[in-house]
């Protein structure tokens, strides 16, 4: 008898957890399955995402995969025309927002467009007008004073890592990835390294994010990783903590709001 | 109540506790039949005072519209009826072949019709802005209903015209040259641009949302002007009637005066003691004000009829 009473009570308990969900079903409204259509978007592009940093080559992405993505954005963007999303609602659209120019480009384009979003600039390395010294031989001698140059179209003079970073920062800003990944490559060789390391530093953290760019999420880990084992006298910057949990890197925190940006499961 | 090592054996006493248990789970199930239909009920209703409350708020605007507009037709039909009538009165005051008191009594009319006329339009055009704002708080309350304020954000959408071009450029995704996609796909994103694209057809960037608000809103504010404009029109024209009466009343003094002056034994004193009759032949037929020195006509012949 007192199992009957308890099932019974279970049923009644059970009835009164539908009825909220069952009364909420009847109001389907535009702005909800607007939502839905959200929801949808961000599960799919995570999905990308989520492809990108788990393969070992280069991501490749299926014509169909991007053809629904753009589908969604298509919804996305008429629900917001009817009134029915509000833009501080809409997900950052991959495609509307200037389309990438590769298949490859997409995840990273996703994950940069996220974080500018929440005005975090993943180009913005925080080197732009400092004044920085170098040792020109490793571990002794008088170090040089230099200030972080502006970027040019001037091909770089090799072993010149100013004139590398220079050029990988014009190349960054023609979104020519693989190149500038190159340069930044040079632009991190100082003879004796620089006081602090935080150029070297900085500069690593912009080649993996050149690298995710281009689609080689792969090379991006490897890049961070070798940031993160160097030694620093700087904090990770939010742009390196992002990529780092991205690309499954432990040991990084990250704010509430930009945790939010991650994929599922990151 | 007898027990035995704890166990009732009296079976009406059984029954009795039976029935007790039983009752926590009969209430609890009525109490949960209960809520879901009042959550049911609730959440229909909900809906409902949602779509009343729109279909409230359009009622009431059309209705206020329709009001203001019927109000100032009806204005209009009685204003030009009594400006028709003072015609005849009209030309009775210009007749100057007339007795001045039967001119003074025309004249009287022709000021008493006018000011029926103007008064009338002014009633009306008072009354419009009363309806007229009415119609604003509703059409507010519909744009706000529907999203209107929401159109705020469009102005930071990608731009309409930008979209197509994303397509035109989608294949140079450095797909290979013989890549496919399934028809279902392909249809999904005909289908998606075609809302896209009827989406941006019944909208328009900026504050007010659609285009049909916009225009309303315009229209609905160029009467609201127009509407400002005749209260103040009316109110003017209301205000020179007077003048032009007691400029009336000062130039037909002179002329009774003259005409009672001329002819002491035409002395009307019933058309002195009317009094009430500030009327001067000068006065325009359309209401504007009469010269400041028209005195043409001698009261004291005036008062000699």
């Amino acid at each position: 008898m007192k199992t009957n009473f308890l099932m019974k009570l279970t049923i009644a308990l059970l009835l009164l957890g539908l009825t909220p969900a069952w009364a909420g079903e009847a109001q389907i409204t535009a702005q909800t399955v607007a939502q839905d259509a959200v929801a949808e978007y961000k599960t799919a592009l995570d999905q990308v995402i989520r492809s990108a940093a788990e393969t070992k080559g280069k991501f490749t992405l299926a014509p169909d995969e991007a053809t629904s993505l753009r589908s969604l954005e298509y919804e996305l963007l008429g629900h917001a025309r009817l009134g029915a999303l509000k833009k501080a609602e809409l997900p950052v659209l991959v495609f509307a927002e200037g389309k990438p120019q590769t298949v490859e480009e997409v995840p990273g384009r996703a994950l940069e467009l996220r974080l500018l979003r929440l005005k975090v600039n993943p180009w913005e390395d925080g080197l732009t007008n400092k004044a920085l010294q170098y040792y020109p031989e490793a571990g002794y001698g008088e170090t040089i004073s230099f200030t972080c140059p502006c970027p040019t179209n001037r091909y770089p003079e090799l072993g010149n890592f100013q004139a590398s970073y220079a050029y990988a920062m014009a190349l960054i800003g023609r979104r020519e990835w693989v190149d500038a990944a190159k340069h930044l490559t040079d632009a991190a060789v100082v003879p004796g390294g620089t006081a602090g390391g935080e150029w070297e530093f900085q500069i690593l953290i912009t080649r993996a994010w050149a690298e995710t760019m281009a689609g080689d999420f792969a090379k991006a880990k490897a890049t961070l990783e070798q940031a993160l084992a160097r030694e620093h006298q700087c904090e990770v910057p939010v742009r390196g903590r992002f990529l780092s949990r991205i690309l499954g890197i432990e040991g990084q925190h990250l704010a509430p709001e930009v945790a939010a940006a991650l994929p599922n499961g990151r | 109540m007898s027990r035995s090592n704890g166990v009732n054996t009296n079976p009406t006493e059984n029954m009795k506790n039976m029935q007790m248990r039983n009752h926590p789970a009969w209430l609890s199930a009525l109490v949960s039949a209960a809520l879901l239909l009042a959550g049911i009920t609730s959440a229909l209703a909900q809906n409902e005072v949602r779509s009343t409350d729109l279909t409230q708020a359009l009622r009431t605007f059309v209705d206020n519209m329709n009001a203001a507009r019927s109000a100032e037709q009806a204005a209009h039909s009685k204003a030009t009826e009594l400006l028709k009538a003072a015609e005849t009165p009209a030309a009775q005051l210009n007749d100057t072949n007339l007795p001045p008191q039967t001119r003074f009594e025309a004249h009287a009319k022709v000021i008493e019709l006018q000011k029926g006329a103007i008064q009338t339009r002014l009633d009306a055009a008072r009354q419009g802005a009363k309806l007229l704002s009415a119609a604003k708080d509703a059409l507010h309350e519909i744009s706000a209903d529907l999203g209107g304020n929401v159109a705020e954000d469009l102005k930071d959408l990608p731009a309409p015209e930008d979209q197509p071009k994303v397509d035109a450029r989608i294949s140079d995704l450095n797909f290979p040259a013989d890549a496919t996609i399934e028809p279902e796909t392909a249809d999904a994103l005909t289908a998606a641009r075609s809302y896209y694209d009827m989406a941006c057809k019944g909208t328009a960037k900026g504050p007010g949302g659609s285009a049909t608000f916009q225009t309303v809103a315009r229209r609905l504010k160029a009467w609201e002007a127009k509407n400002r404009r005749s209260i103040v029109l009316c109110d003017a024209a209301l205000k020179r009637l007077e003048l032009a009466a007691v400029s009336g009343l000062t130039s037909i003094g002179n002329y009774t005066l003259d005409q009672a002056l001329g002819s002491p034994g035409n002395f009307d004193q019933a058309s002195l003691g009317l009094g009430v009759v500030p009327l001067a032949p000068e006065i325009s037929a359309n209401g504007e004000a009469a010269s400041p020195t028209p005195a043409k006509v001698s009261l004291r012949r005036a008062l000699k009829q």
